[in-house]
């Protein structure tokens, strides 16, 4: 994994902005991010257990929305936290599709200090792209 | 840059003239001392851009307590007519029904001063709060759409609280057309383990008393007296009211465009009322303001059970009722006069609180001469107002007031201002006693993170769309 995340504060909420060279190495970027929102100590949490996943979106932009949104929703339904990823795929078609292989564990409230709950990914001033030779994102949690 | 012009029609009220695509003005009430810091967020911009919606009825408002939310203000107010007029996600909020719920003893603030510290440890062992808290119940799906359709109703049905609670909530705790098969699956499981749990954030019980009384004979009416001890509750519908927000942004893009409406913003995103993406929004709304009345209602029924453990005392002598409940994060169907005629419009209200004025229908029975009790929580180190709803907010603003004070520094920024300091220690010099599930929270929650609440309530005050009855203090906090 190749980039670089920085949080940025947006009011009341939180923001994302993530450089990376590839495509997929946005995405994983992304995520590990996002982790840091959620969490005081990201480094806590142990790749131990592996998982594929499937993600689809009607642009990259959607994608990238709910890629994140997806893993949000294992953490408050499943108790999952993800500290690993690794895009295999991201196909743009007609509507864009994600496949990759997320690795991660269960929360454990005596190691994994949580930060923020995030209500939502939100679409404000969402941009995914390429600016000169490397992707960027950015993207604004509802916190 | 500012593409907006705002000039002043009273000492309390600003207009953004009709331009552009705007079918109506813009109206903020705030002071001038208020308005140097509304221009800065880009707020304005958004009052403006939601005024170029489909339907919208009057003027596109704004309480003082307005700053940039995603597409429409916090602290924004507009109602669209249901013929032809649009419904918006974003119009209510990602924390739909986030709303506040107030509760008087019989207890005196010196009844409870040396005893405050175990009444907010009890509180906290009571209430699952935090981020990641799970409920203590475990629903069925079957269990969980009988809450979504009748909030506070079924919570009293399972032994939260009493059917005399009912009355003084909004809508009696039960908003009407509901439907859980408006709701996604994935909103059910986000909102499944969350039922009956505070959340994180801004989110809080707190024991306060009232300070000071304004109005005697309104004090009287809802039941308070100076030095008084009470009680306040403010969450919302935690994870399911997000997934519905967020599924509905999603579905209104789409009907959007399908139905021709032209969005400045994205987060703008509706479709009309009576459309069936429109219906079928208003529908599961209704149940996350469901799970919000059903989530106070139980939260409250633990903190009448704290009470009475830490104080050693009976129900009986604590006698906590519930004064009043409302909603800051809601879309209603009203009806409204507008130019001389009656009509049917539905009402949006982000971060604004209903507030009808005396004699409205919809105001309980024991309240309807004095109007609608209104409550508007400050910040943990501040203090609480108790108002009512005024002719004049009917006239002027749907019924609607303002909700709380909004944030000046960031979290980020509220974290960096914290350290080295002892939060904790600082309030409890004030004699605040706070427990919080992180320390994060209390400093990212900090009272300097929060404009003065007195001003918000000043200026709604100077606007006449409420009066004051009470300020309430903070004894102890609990928060997430």
């Amino acid at each position: 994994m190749s980039g670089t995340f920085e949080l940025v504060d947006h009011t009341g909420d939180v923001g994302l902005r993530v450089r990376a060279e590839s495509l997929e190495g946005l995405f994983e970027t992304a995520a590990t991010g996002m982790l840091s929102v959620m969490l005081e100590n990201p480094e806590s949490v142990r790749p131990i257990q592996r998982r594929e996943m499937v993600v689809r979106g009607a642009d990259v932009e959607e994608l990238f929305v709910n890629w994140l949104s997806e893993l949000n929703f294992l953490f408050s339904t499943e108790g999952k936290l993800f500290s690993k990823f690794r895009v295999h795929s991201i196909e743009m078609n007609r509507t864009a599709l994600l496949k990759a292989q997320i690795a991660g564990e269960g929360y454990d409230p005596a190691r994994h200090e949580l930060r923020l709950e995030i209500k939502a990914v939100t679409f404000h001033k969402l941009f995914v792209g390429r600016r000169d030779d490397h992707w960027e994102a950015q993207v604004i949690f509802d916190i | 840059m500012a593409s907006y012009k705002l000039r002043k029609v009273t000492d309390y009220l600003w207009e953004i003239p009709r331009e552009g695509k705007m079918r109506v003005p813009g109206r903020i009430y705030a002071t001038e001392d208020m308005i140097a810091d509304i221009r800065k967020d880009n707020a304005p911009e958004q009052v403006a851009n939601v005024a170029t919606l489909p339907g919208i009825q009057k003027f596109s408002l704004a309480m003082p307590d307005i700053h940039w939310g995603y597409g429409f203000p916090i602290g924004g107010v507009a109602a669209f007519d249901v013929d032809g007029g649009v419904i918006s996600p974003g119009g209510v909020g990602y924390d739909i029904n986030c709303g506040v719920r107030l509760l008087r003893t019989d207890l005196q603030v010196h009844d409870i001063r040396d005893k405050v510290r175990d009444v907010v440890a009890a509180l906290f062992h009571h209430v699952p709060s935090g981020v990641g808290s799970t409920g203590v119940l475990k629903l069925s799906n079957k269990e969980l759409e009988a809450v979504l359709v009748e909030g506070a109703h079924w919570a009293v049905r399972n032994g939260y609280g009493t059917p005399e609670d009912l009355d003084k909530i909004e809508e009696t705790g039960r908003l009407e057309g509901a439907d859980p098969g408006a709701v996604s699956p994935r909103a059910m499981e986000r909102g499944r383990p969350q039922l009956g749990t505070l959340g994180s954030g801004n989110h809080f019980v707190e024991v306060g008393y009232v300070e000071e009384v304004y109005d005697e004979k309104l004090a009287d009416r809802l039941g308070l007296f100076r030095g008084q001890v009470t009680m306040i509750v403010h969450t919302g519908s935690r994870g399911f009211g997000h997934q519905v927000c967020d599924d509905y942004v999603r579905v209104m893009l789409k009907a959007a465009s399908k139905y021709g409406i032209e969005l400045p913003d994205k987060q703008l995103a509706c479709a009309p009322v009576n459309s069936p993406e429109g219906r079928r929004y208003y529908a599961a709304m209704a149940c996350g303001v469901n799970f919000a009345f059903a989530n106070r209602q139980m939260i409250t029924h633990w903190a009448r059970e704290a009470f009475v453990q830490a104080l050693g005392l009976s129900p009986k002598q604590v006698n906590m009722q519930v004064v009043y409940e409302v909603a800051h994060n809601i879309a209603k169907i009203e009806r409204h006069v507008i130019d001389g005629v009656e009509k049917t419009v539905c009402v949006h209200r982000k971060g604004a609180t209903r507030a009808f004025g005396p004699g409205h229908p919809a105001v309980p029975e024991r309240y309807r001469d004095i109007g609608q009790p209104v409550l508007i929580p400050g910040d943990m180190g501040r203090y609480s107002y108790v108002l009512v709803g005024t002719q004049t907010a009917m006239e002027e603003t749907f019924g609607s007031t303002c909700h709380g004070a909004g944030r000046v520094m960031s979290r980020h920024q509220a974290k960096k201002a914290a350290r080295g300091r002892s939060l904790t220690g600082e309030l409890e010099k004030q004699g605040i006693f706070v427990m919080a599930s992180s320390r994060a929270t209390i400093a990212e929650e900090m009272p300097e993170a929060y404009k003065d609440v007195s001003q918000v309530v000043e200026a709604v005050v100077g606007a006449g769309l409420s009066e004051k009855v009470a300020r309430l203090r903070p004894l102890g906090v609990v928060k997430g």
